[in-house]
Order: C-alpha cells, then sequence, then structure tokens
C-alpha cells in the first residue's frame, strides 16, 4: 500500500513539475489578486478581521483550481481508469490528499509573505500565524479532495468545484479567519487550531471510507 | 501473481446506461488456460462488459465470481489478478513509457526492472524513455499490452488488441498471447476475425 501511494504521490508531482498547471493558475491568481487588494487599499493599513478576511478569500480562491485539478485531470485525459486498475481506491485517496495539501501549503507559503508585504501587515504572532495557516489549508485541502473527485465526473467541473465547495469549506474557513485575526492581533490561537484539525481528522477519515464507492464507474 | 489460479463466473450480467440496456443475461465460466472472444456489433458493450470483467465498472444487474487459489475475491475484482488494455485506459501523456511502467510496477507491488524484457518483445526498447506525447498509435498500443501483463495477471483482458498495431505488432501480440495461454485465463474484445481466432470459446453480445 505504501508504495502504490509513494507511486501515485511521485507520479502527480512529475506531471505537475512538467505541466506546472496547478502552481502556475495558483500562483498567479495570487499575485495579481494580492496587488489588487493592496491598490485599492491605497497603502491604508486595515483592520485585523478585514486582514485576515481577505487572506483567506485570496487564498481560498486560489488554491479551488489547483485543488481540483488533480482529479479533473485524470478523467478529462482519459487516464482515471489507467489509474483506476493499477492502483487500490485508498492508495489513489491518499496521495491525492497529500498532494494536495502539498500544493496549498506551498501557495499559502508565496501568498503569506506577499500578503504580508503589500498589505503592510504586521503580524504579532508569526507562530500563531503559521500555525492558523497550516491548520487552515489542512482543512481546506481535505474537504476538497473528495469533492473533487465527485465532481470531475460531472460535467463544468471548473465552475461546478467552486461553487460546490463553498458551503463544505465555509465552517473552517470562518474559523481560519477568527483564528488568523487573533494571530495578527497576538491572542491565542489553540481553540481554532484544534477545531480546524478535528475537522479535517473527521474529513478524512469519512472520505478515506467512502472513496472507494465514488471511485469505481456505475 | 506468478502461477495463481483464476476462476471467473460472470451469472446473468446485464448493463443499462440510463433508459438503454446495452446487454443483459450474460453469463460465462473462465478459468485458467481457458479463453474466451466477445464479440458483437458495434455498441453491443464489448467494452463495457470488459471494464465489468476487469472490476472498473459496477454491472446493473447479475453477478460475477473470481476465485484466486481456491478463495472467493470481493465484487470488485481481485485488482492485482488482473490486467487489462483497453482503448478506454490510457497512460500518462506527460511521462516516458518506462515511467508509466515505473508507477504501474510500484502501485502493483512488482519491481520495474521486470518490464525490460517486455519493451524487448514488444520491440518498444528504444522507445521506452521516450515522453508518451511523441508515441505512435501503434506504439501506445505496444505500452498498454505491457502495461496489462507487467505483473503476470492471472486475468488477461484486451479489449482491441489488435488495433493500431501493424503485421509485426500483430504477429508478436499472437505469439506472446500463445506464450501466456497456460497460465491465464484471456478475455478478447474484438470484430477482428485473427483477435477472435486466438480464442477458444467466445461470448457474443447482439
Amino acid at each position: 500500500m505504501l508504495d502504490a501511494i509513494a507511486g501515485n504521490l511521485l507520479k502527480d508531482f512529475r506531471i505537475e513539475f512538467r505541466r506546472r498547471f496547478a502552481l502556475n493558475i495558483a500562483l498567479s491568481f495570487a499575485a495579481i489578486t494580492t496587488l489588487a487588494v493592496s491598490l485599492t487599499a491605497g497603502g491604508v493599513r486595515l483592520a485585523a478581521q478585514t486582514q485576515a478576511m481577505l487572506f483567506w478569500i485570496i487564498l481560498f480562491f486560489s488554491a479551488m483550481n489547483g485543488l481540483a485539478h488533480v482529479f479533473t485531470r485524470e478523467e478529462e485525459e482519459g487516464t482515471a481508469l489507467f489509474l483506476r486498475v493499477t492502483s487500490p481506491a485508498a492508495a489513489v485517496y491518499t496521495a491525492k490528499l497529500l498532494f494536495n495539501i502539498a500544493v496549498i501549503f506551498i501557495i499559502a507559503a508565496v501568498i503569506s509573505p506577499l500578503y504580508a508585504f503589500f498589505l503592510n501587515v504586521e503580524v504579532a504572532s508569526p507562530s500563531a500565524f503559521a500555525a492558523a495557516t497550516c491548520a487552515g489549508c489542512l482543512a481546506i485541502a481535505s474537504s476538497t479532495t473528495v469533492l473533487a473527485a465527485i465532481v470531475a465526473k460531472a460535467g463544468s467541473r471548473g465552475s461546478l468545484f467552486t461553487i460546490i465547495s463553498f458551503p463544505v469549506v465555509l465552517p473552517p474557513l470562518w474559523i481560519a479567519i477568527g483564528a488568523t485575526r487573533a494571530a495578527i492581533a497576538g491572542n491565542t490561537v489553540a481553540e481554532g487550531v484544534v477545531f480546524l484539525l478535528a475537522f479535517s481528522g473527521a474529513l478524512i477519515a469519512v472520505s478515506y471510507m467512502l472513496f472507494g464507492h465514488i471511485w469505481i464507474e456505475e | 501473481m506468478r502461477n495463481s489460479e483464476i476462476t471467473i463466473r460472470a451469472h446473468s450480467l446485464s448493463k443499462r446506461f440510463d433508459r438503454t440496456m446495452i446487454f443483459e443475461g450474460v453469463s460465462f465460466s473462465l478459468g485458467t488456460g481457458e479463453s474466451i472472444a466477445v464479440t458483437g456489433p458495434n455498441g453491443s458493450g464489448k467494452s463495457t462488459l470488459c471494464d465489468i470483467v476487469a472490476g472498473i465498472r459496477r454491472p446493473t444487474g447479475g453477478s460475477l465470481e473470481y476465485i484466486l487459489n481456491g478463495t472467493a475475491q470481493s465484487e470488485d475484482g481481485p485488482l492485482n489478478a488482473i490486467g487489462i488494455a483497453s482503448p478506454r485506459v490510457n497512460p500518462y501523456d506527460e511521462l516516458t513509457g518506462m515511467e508509466n511502467v515505473d508507477f504501474a510496477a510500484r502501485a502493483r507491488g512488482v519491481d520495474p526492472s521486470t518490464a525490460l524484457p517486455l519493451f524487448e518483445s514488444f520491440g518498444l526498447n528504444r522507445h521506452r524513455d521516450k515522453a508518451l506525447r511523441h508515441y505512435s498509435s501503434g506504439m501506445r498500443q505496444r505500452l498498454k499490452l505491457i502495461l496489462a501483463v507487467l505483473h503476470r495477471p492471472p486475468l488477461l483482458i484486451l479489449d482491441e488488441p489488435g488495433s493500431n498495431l501493424d503485421s509485426d505488432g500483430k504477429r508478436q501480440l499472437a505469439g506472446y498471447i500463445e506464450s501466456l495461454r497456460a497460465h491465464t485465463a484471456i478475455v478478447i474484445a474484438t470484430n477482428d476475425r485473427e483477435d477472435a481466432m486466438l480464442c477458444a470459446g467466445a461470448v457474443s453480445l447482439a
């Protein structure tokens, strides 16, 4: 099983490295949006709540396309059946989840300093900010991976993915915004981080159990 | 999976897409050392039946039994006991032939170096480090056949195996199937007489 997960992960990174689709689109979107927000703010320092909210809106919409792509690419290019006949469903789900976690972490690692620089954000507790960002990213990746697998089988995949994901991602997004605001203001983020980790754990467990039913075609 | 014995029993399989019944009442039994050709006109469900037997699609009705070395397996099919080459099962264009093999081998717990003689047998040795997007359709078909037999599956499903192959490729394929015959159960979906002649039995879909 570990070999199958490693093989799938290596394959996904090789393809992404050669095409750079998910990361290129996400990082370009993130850079343009951050710059646009910065120009709109016109150098005025925003309130911590607004800063946290804008940070997560940029991160969420930047990541959406890349996160969906991990499954939609397999269906669009006709490689999904090859994947089905070679790898157990559990290995496919685990590898795609790990890939999506890596993608959103890279996006967050690029956006965070850009955002802090262009929007003149001073974070009172950088370690709390990092913890809230990591926990929020994990929650988004864990909820969107299984949704991407479902959406990949439907038409109008790209637009459908963001619409379907939004209600599922809304609760962790709400909590992540609160935790990020607390980190910027120098308050404790423990409660928010614990919620986000628990949310991710529950979603990953349920998705792992249900994935086999989603993965085999009717 | 080498030296595994398999028996597949299909009972009254049917498949419906929306309101269209593709086929119904398909029953057959197949064991190691046996082979069947699935024939029928276009749209009769040959590829769909192959997908169902491979465990990548569920039938609407009926059931499939897989017995591997005397033990009944799950209805979705024992993944590692099945090899399939089909026009709908496409390897990755961005990867080279060898990288596709490496991926499939790792996923199936097989040493990727076991594919090297297969590249030689199927005349693809010179092209194994080329990205698939530079392969011709015949070369792709040869790679699909390598990927199907890489793990020495006791059940081999070939959907239109001769498509896109030149006469040399067809000869190599026939020779390779002949060498597998004694220890493999083989299903070939085809309308090509030459391909169908490789099999002892037949399932005809109307």
